[in-house]
């Protein structure tokens, strides 16, 4: 019972308290990339979901299946971003074969996804917190799920910011971004007192 | 075909001299990692006996007296005299933590420093923090500590609410460095 | 191609962090403090020389449909090989940047900068470009960690500024203050180069 409840703290706690586009910084380049229209938000969010869930568990098992018994544990960048490459296009191939429209809507955002410092990021961090396979899956969805909120709040907020008002200038397109997004972080930080 | 072999070849020599370049470098630096891991190692020791300048690993203790939870006991030694000692602990809270504390000549808790834990943040991470470790500095090693929830008294050491697994962890630590110093003691 | 353009093109024109708006995941997270700033700029400038200069080198050789996986596989030996140089000789800074020092090989420069550049032209021009680059970045680092360090720690370079004048604004030092600080300098940057976005 203690495991579960850990697990639910393990997964909150990535998606509210250590968000990681907002808090941990992983993630920004397609957060401020494409976050403009709610459904492309929404599309890229569940794609990274899958891929983040998937790619927990893979390096899981490259780590501790092959690197360490191996004693190669100084290979672990290139093994896992080479992991994260190949689930990419494998599941880049699934999306195009069983649904091409949602593939199309994608576009060029579902390579990009390998690119995507969260993905990486929460492989890493899933060894260096030395998580079991059940937190490490939870890990990585909870950290997915927090990027994705992330996103479609963002793109909800910036589609109307730029209908709304008169925006001075110098501050249109990415200033007042990151201005925004340091704004939902400033609320995402009231989230801290609540593991306590 | 022949175009899927080539390519493929191609792509497997650019892997097999990149995994070359990385044996080669990992090779080369090895050494040096260890050693930075060896300065931190004394950097934790000296910080829970800053009297001692050196430290040397004390061998002569017989596996069957050996505390499980007493890793490694180390001499701090300055100026060819001998300060204290310290020892690396392991201690099991919410999942483990290995610590070092130290203890000096009068028989006193010298320091405390938790050098590794993976205890629920916010919660149990309060009890290794220094605010919490650093009540014991000063304290005499003759009794062991009770873990109380409130009112401590002479002996006892006070919880931290909601983290009372961790600051279990503590003070089993400090016991078991108090039952084992005793010991070493009587050996004289 | 003249040499001399193609390094100021990456330190200002085409700065990564002001104008191609890449590799903010690490702008964001090392800017703390400025030595943190400069430990990041130095270890990506590796990475970025190293990479720029096999792949044009291999140019060539690479057979296009697998270019991306080769690619990786570059960068990735070059970020490993900086981390345990940093492992071995720089500690602290090491442990100070932490999992971004891995996470350089998904920093956006680099590989946009073999795909766009390294890739097609000739390895004097690519070394440049990866120094221009690189050093760009650093810059717009080394600017972004001064504001944060002095104002949300007092000091600069670990030295102490403020000598108790004000009160450092700790905002500066969490996520928050990151975002706000760089949109605020990017939104001068524009104003100062006339250059905004419709």
């Amino acid at each position: 019972m203690e495991f579960a409840g850990e697990i639910f703290l393990i997964f909150m706690s990535a998606i509210l308290v250590n968000n990681f586009v907002l808090a941990r910084f992983l993630g920004i380049c397609p957060f401020l990339g494409i976050s403009r229209k709610i459904e492309t938000a929404v599309g890229m969010g569940l794609a990274v979901i899958f891929v983040m869930a998937l790619a927990s568990v893979i390096t899981f098992g490259v780590e501790y299946l092959i690197l360490r018994p191996l004693n190669i544990e100084y290979a672990q960048t290139i093994a896992f971003i080479l992991v994260i490459a190949a689930l990419v296009q494998f599941v880049e191939m699934v999306i195009s074969k069983s649904s091409p429209t949602l593939y199309k809507a994608l576009g060029v955002y579902l390579p990009l996804i390998t690119t995507n410092c969260a993905v990486l990021g929460v492989a890493i961090l899933n060894i260096r917190e030395e998580y079991g396979l059940i937190e490490t899956l939870f890990n990585g969805i909870g950290a997915a799920v927090g990027f994705a909120l992330a996103i479609v709040l963002f793109a909800g907020i910036r589609e109307r910011l730029e209908l709304s008002f008169d925006l001075p200038r110098p501050f249109r397109g990415f200033p007042i971004a990151l201005i925004t997004a340091g704004l939902m972080s400033v609320a995402f930080l009231g989230f801290y007192g609540l593991i306590k | 075909m022949g175009d899927i072999i080539k390519t493929g070849f191609k792509l497997f020599l650019i892997t097999a001299v990149a995994a070359m370049a990385l044996g080669l470098t990992n090779a080369a630096t090895a050494n040096r990692i260890e050693e930075q891991a060896e300065i931190s190692r004394k950097e934790a020791k000296l910080e829970v006996l800053p009297l001692a300048s050196e430290f040397e690993k004390l061998d002569f203790i017989d596996n069957e007296q050996n505390h499980p939870m007493i890793l490694e006991v180390h001499e701090g030694i300055a100026d060819g005299e001998r300060k204290g000692y310290t020892f690396r602990v392991l201690s099991e809270g919410f999942k483990y933590m290995e610590l070092y504390i130290g203890i000096d000549l009068l028989g006193h808790i010298s320091g405390v420093n938790v050098v590794y834990q993976r205890e629920t943040p916010g919660l149990g991470t309060r009890a290794t923090a220094p605010a919490y470790t650093s009540q014991f500095i000063g304290l005499p090693v003759l009794n062991v500590f009770n873990l109380v929830r409130i009112a401590p008294d002479v002996n006892e050491i006070q919880a931290i609410s909601g983290a009372t697994v961790s600051s279990g962890a503590i003070v089993n630590a400090i016991n078991a460095v108090v039952e084992f110093y005793t010991m070493l003691l009587k050996e004289g | 191609m003249q040499l001399s353009k193609v390094f100021f093109n990456g330190i200002l024109k085409e700065n990564p962090t002001f104008r191609l708006i890449l590799g903010m995941c690490p702008t964001l997270a090392v800017t703390t403090s400025v030595v943190s700033g400069i430990g990041m700029g130095i270890a990506t400038i590796f990475v970025l020389f190293g990479s720029n200069l096999v792949t044009s080198l291999l140019r060539n050789f690479i057979p296009s449909k697998v270019r991306i996986p080769a690619y990786i596989v570059i960068v990735a030996t070059f970020v490993t090989i900086v981390g345990m140089l940093m492992q071995a000789f720089f500690p602290s800074i090491y442990q100070t940047l932490g999992i971004f020092i891995p996470l350089i090989v998904v920093n956006c420069i680099v590989l946009a900068r073999i795909e766009v550049f390294a890739s097609k032209n000739p390895v004097s021009a690519s070394v440049i470009d990866a120094l221009g680059m690189g050093i760009g970045f650093t810059l717009a680092l080394i600017l972004l960690a001064s504001i944060r360090e002095i104002l949300g720690t007092g000091t600069f370079l670990g030295f102490d500024i403020a000598q108790n004048s004000f009160e450092p604004a700790i905002i500066m030092l969490l996520p928050p203050g990151a975002f706000i600080a760089l949109g605020l300098m990017m939104a001068l940057l524009n104003k100062f180069t006339g250059r905004v976005e419709e």
